[in-house]
């Protein structure tokens, strides 16, 4: 128990603000996040095109199909409200926490990067390719440049192994 | 009577049809753990293959595939947070955390022994009392269907992550997204802007593997510098005080499962929802507060989803109404070998009922052992580094999301769902209740329309169904009874608090 | 890519010119319905057998979404070599009206129609309608029944357009997403009758569990030989007839012709099978067995009963006569 309770400290404490991994235990804090305003307002907005869309499709009955996504909309729009609501009584972010410093450290940045460039050059080189050189890349960055050998290994038997699989046992045609 | 211990013994005393089981069963965990491969998948698939052998092979194949997929997809729910199929949603839930606290080998014994008792209770129903459940699930009504999807909607008060207004939020945008596509019944497009590719609809499993697979990955990426959790081993069969403390709760679910599974249309999700739902407001001291890695809470979810196999069985044995994808492909496959699903298949063909309960009864003892010896090298998994793990599982996520449809738009799908899963977290939005709402919002939409039309779109008959009519009335109780069930009053009175 | 595509369709046509060679590796079919409905089986049935007479496998995939249009839309923009082929329904022949896509079976040939399903009207075993008179006056008389239906485009909404369009009546509906679920709310005693395709009734009927009313067809069906044709209640069906769904194989229209015979061969030779005609017989279905010119007129008379349909019965957005579909005539 002593044990359990040291790694959820370290959990919690990894983190600049408060914990990302525990995500079930979310708990509310006094400060809002750097952009918690903008995601109330981007919400609110899905819900406002959500609805404003759900206009053009057949309505005049409680069973036509327009009812849900009317309902959908507006439950988006009043719970963003809220947030929104909720999110300005709370005290301004720190100074020290900026928006992008919060959304993307740099290791998500580049690992985002990495996955934009994957959608890019899976089409035009192929997945084994492309896959490979997205794991090799992953790993090296990740790891700092240490253990480029095992990295070059590990991706290649993974990959070997998901082929295998998919396209000789499931006879999927990679792309 | 004799005649049908008879038909039971066929696999028995048929070494092929044993061996085809357990290799059914191997086969089908880690079609069920690898994330976009299905059960339904693998089924379609031996369908063609097995074409030229005899049937009771094939069926043998199959049930094994079957059981091991089922179980297959909580492996990765509790390793990587990844369900592997949705019915193991709920038990990532609590076993990720697990795995967190270095309990995951635990976890996956845990979640073994439930499932085979489970699948044994599931098994139990189907041959004592397929045709009385068989007519009575007949009787659910499209009112009841939507109420049951109201019913799993509520959930999102449980795996919300804490903010409940955000978890409704959350919820909403995916029952607005599962809008997006043609209506399947009135073949309308909605929100699909001329797009051809949005015709289609959003497939939830896409949506799922990149809410809970990518958004995860880049998750782990924001505290770079922690160690992979180190896993115990050493005790991962619970004893038989815990697996007795667990009884009541594990019957209870599993019947559920059964019944939910029994329902043509909905399987072993909505089951596995449900039961985690019920567990979490009905048990009183539980091992940890849920939501942080209860034990209840993949004991309820597991024997639900495991319940729910046997309970797919039973419409479609006695009726020839599939309970679920896998069985609607079962059909087929009875089809194309000559025989005629339906009612009269219990007549014509008796053995195929008793060799399937069979099948399932060996399939579920190879789950057990096959299931335990895997454990560890599953346990092992986790505690890979993270640098090297989650490069793989995003490679993993993008072939498992191709492999669906073999479409790779559905592959940008998911890398924009997973980008946009990481921002939501990080704001206390939880995934799950986005993926409940992509799961549940066509169910939500189209019964409720269809419970509409059945009133003639008059609202007062329509309000009226649901208190003269036993089973909405009864569930309509049950609904009021769990939303007051979440008032810190009523779980102040009961001592849950 | 499209460069990549001509490339391939003229190594294609080359290869089939040059060395007759076709089918020279595995073959892709793209099923338009998802695993286990009426088109997956039969697809599934005849694919088994039509690839023993090619030499090569041909590796089925279901690949769903807006009744088929995703599926007709890919194939169609595959070289037209013949390694594609799409396994369709009818639902194509409504795609220009309902104006969900603008690729429709003109951009195919059909390599082999292999089943018809014809429609046919049922209640439940208790319900009080012993005919298909007894229903249709109990709807004229102004009595609520509620009918289940699809989406405009499937083989029940535009049975239940045809009776109401026939009849003057009006029924209550309610939609589901596909037969089965009309069948199993048929059975609940959610709804009072629908019109489905025979291949998923027959085995209800047979047993028992749901009454056959009519037959939409002008002669009874071997299999169900027990439920009348709906002709023999009302000759004013008959400008509508013949009129069901079909399956079949396609490949696009640019195919080489011998690539095209090469298929059709194996499939004639499949559909003639024992095997094949045993899974006909257990489903309860029709067979159709035609190819070329008159798989088309086949296709043509569908598409025009069906289109005009629709668009009376206000579900179509377009006129037929815009994509000169021409209406039925009587006979």
């Amino acid at each position: 128990m002593v044990k359990n309770m040291g790694l959820q400290a370290e959990g919690a404490g990894g983190e600049p603000s408060g914990t990302v991994k525990e995500l079930s235990k979310y708990v509310p804090e006094a400060r809002r996040k750097p952009g918690e305003l903008g995601i109330a307002a981007i919400t609110f907005l899905l819900g406002a095109l959500g609805y404003y869309f759900a206009l053009d499709m057949t309505s005049g009955e409680y069973s036509s199909p327009s009812v849900f996504p009317k309902l959908a909309s507006i439950v988006i729009m009043a719970c963003s409200a809220f947030n929104f609501i909720k999110a300005v009584w709370r005290e301004k972010p720190e100074a020290s926490l900026t928006l992008t410093g919060y959304l993307l450290p740099m290791d998500v940045v580049v690992v985002l990067v990495l996955l934009v460039a994957y959608c890019f050059i899976l089409p035009r080189l192929h997945f084994v390719a492309s896959s490979y050189a997205f794991m090799v890349i992953g790993m090296v960055y990740l790891q700092r440049g240490k253990n480029i050998v095992r990295a070059l290994i590990i991706s290649a038997v993974s990959l070997a192994v998901l082929v295998a699989v998919f396209r000789y046992l499931f006879l999927v045609i990679l792309p | 009577m004799e005649q049908n211990l008879q038909y039971f013994l066929i696999p028995f005393l048929s070494w092929e049809m044993m061996m085809l089981i357990w290799v059914g069963v191997f086969a089908g965990i880690w079609v069920g753990a690898i994330p976009g491969l299905s059960v339904t998948m693998a089924a379609s698939l031996l369908i063609s293959f097995t074409f030229s052998w005899d049937l009771n092979s094939a069926l043998a194949l199959i049930c094994g595939v079957f059981v091991g997929g089922v179980y297959g997809g909580s492996i990765t729910a509790i390793l990587l947070n990844i369900p592997g199929a949705p019915a193991a949603i709920a038990t990532g839930i609590e076993g990720y955390p697990l795995a967190q606290r270095g309990e995951a080998g635990k976890a996956i014994g845990l979640c073994t022994t439930v499932s085979v008792f489970a699948s044994f209770v599931g098994i139990l129903a189907l041959s004592v009392a397929a045709p009385v459940i068989a007519n009575f699930s007949l009787k659910f009504s499209p009112r009841d269907f939507f109420l049951l999807a109201v019913m799993g909607i509520l959930l999102i008060g449980s795996i919300g992550g804490g903010d409940p207004i955000k978890g409704i939020t959350a919820g909403a945008i995916g029952v607005l997204l599962s809008m997006v596509g043609m209506d399947p019944s009135t073949g309308e497009l909605r929100y699909t802007f001329g797009n051809i590719y949005l015709m289609a609809g959003i497939s939830f499993v896409t949506a799922m593997i990149g809410l809970f697979g990518v958004s995860e990955a880049l998750t782990q990426f924001r505290n770079a510098g922690k160690k992979s959790p180190k896993q115990n081993l050493d005790r991962i069969i619970p004893s038989w005080t815990t697996f007795l403390k667990y009884l009541p709760l594990s019957i209870r679910s599993s019947l559920l499962g059964v019944f939910i599974g029994a329902l043509p249309g909905t399987g072993g999700d909505v089951a596995a929802l449900l039961a985690y739902d019920q567990a979490k407001r009905t048990v009183r001291h539980p091992s940890r507060p849920f939501g942080t890695g209860a034990y209840e809470g993949i004991v309820a979810p597991e024997t639900a989803n495991k319940g729910a196999i046997g309970g797919a069985f039973i419409p479609m044995l006695t009726l020839g109404i599939p309970g679920d994808a896998v069985t609607a492909i079962i059909i087929g496959a009875l089809y194309i070998h000559g025989l005629k699903p339906g009612p009269m298949l219990m007549i014509e063909t008796p053995h195929l009922f008793w060799m399937i309960v069979s099948c399932l009864s060996i399939a579920s003892v190879a789950l057990m052992v096959l299931g335990l010896v895997s454990v560890k090298p599953f346990a092992k998994i986790i505690e890979i580094p993270k640098e090297i793990i989650m490069p793989v599982v995003i490679i993993l996520s993008v072939i498992g999301t191709y492999a669906i449809q073999n479409s790779v738009v559905d592959i940008f799908y998911m890398i924009g769902f997973g980008i946009i899963g990481y921002f939501l977290r990080l704001y206390g939005y939880a995934t799950g209740p986005m993926v409940l709402g992509l799961i549940l919002g066509p169910m939500l939409d189209a019964n409720y329309r269809r419970a509409m039309q059945g009133a003639e779109n008059q609202i007062l008959p329509f309000l009226e169904g649901f208190l003269t009519n036993p089973i909405s009335l009864f569930l309509t109780l049950s609904i009021v009874f769990l939303i007051v069930s979440q008032t810190s009053f009523y779980r102040r009175w009961r001592g849950l608090e | 890519m499209r460069k990549l595509g001509v490339a391939l369709l003229m190594a294609g046509v080359l290869a089939g010119a040059a060395f007759g060679a076709y089918p020279e590796k595995n073959i892709q079919g793209y099923i338009m319905w998802g695993a286990g409905g009426a088109m997956d089986n039969v697809s599934r049935a005849i694919v088994p057998i039509a690839q023993e007479h090619l030499g090569k496998t041909i590796i089925l995939q279901n690949r769903t979404g807006a009744t088929g249009a995703i599926a007709t839309t890919f194939v169609a923009n595959q070289p037209a070599d013949g390694y594609s082929i799409l396994f369709g329904a009818e639902n194509p022949n409504l795609y220009k009206v309902t104006g969900l896509s603008q690729i429709d079976y003109d951009q195919f040939e059909p390599v082999f129609l292999m089943m018809a399903n014809v429609g046919v009207v049922i209640v439940s075993k208790d319900s009080p309608y012993a005919s298909y008179r007894e229903l249709i006056e109990a709807a004229a008389s102004g009595k609520t029944i509620t009918m289940g239906s699809t989406g405009p485009g499937g083989l029940p909404y535009v049975a239940t357009t045809m009776i109401e369009k026939i009849h003057g009546v009006k029924f209550n509906k309610m939609q589901f997403d596909g037969e089965g679920p009309c069948i199993t709310a048929l059975m609940g005693g959610h709804i009072d009758a629908v019109a489905v395709g025979l291949l998923a009734a027959a085995n209800f009927i047979h047993s028992g569990s749901v009454k056959g009313l009519a037959m939409i067809s002008s002669e009874r069906i071997e299999s169900v030989a027990s439920v009348p044709a709906v002709t023999e209640a009302y000759e004013e069906y008959r400008p509508y007839l013949p009129w069901g769904a079909f399956f079949g194989a396609f490949v696009r229209k640019e195919t080489p012709a011998e690539v095209l015979d090469v298929l059709r061969s194996a499939f004639a030779k499949a559909f003639q099978d024992p095997r094949f005609d045993e899974f006909a017989k257990t489903m309860g279905g029709v067979k159709l067995g035609i190819t070329g010119e008159d798989a088309k007129k086949y296709i043509k008379q569908n598409q025009s009963v069906a289109a005009w349909l629709l668009y009376d019965a206000g579900g179509a957005k377009f006129s037929p006569a815009d994509f000169g579909i021409e209406r039925p005539q009587a006979k």
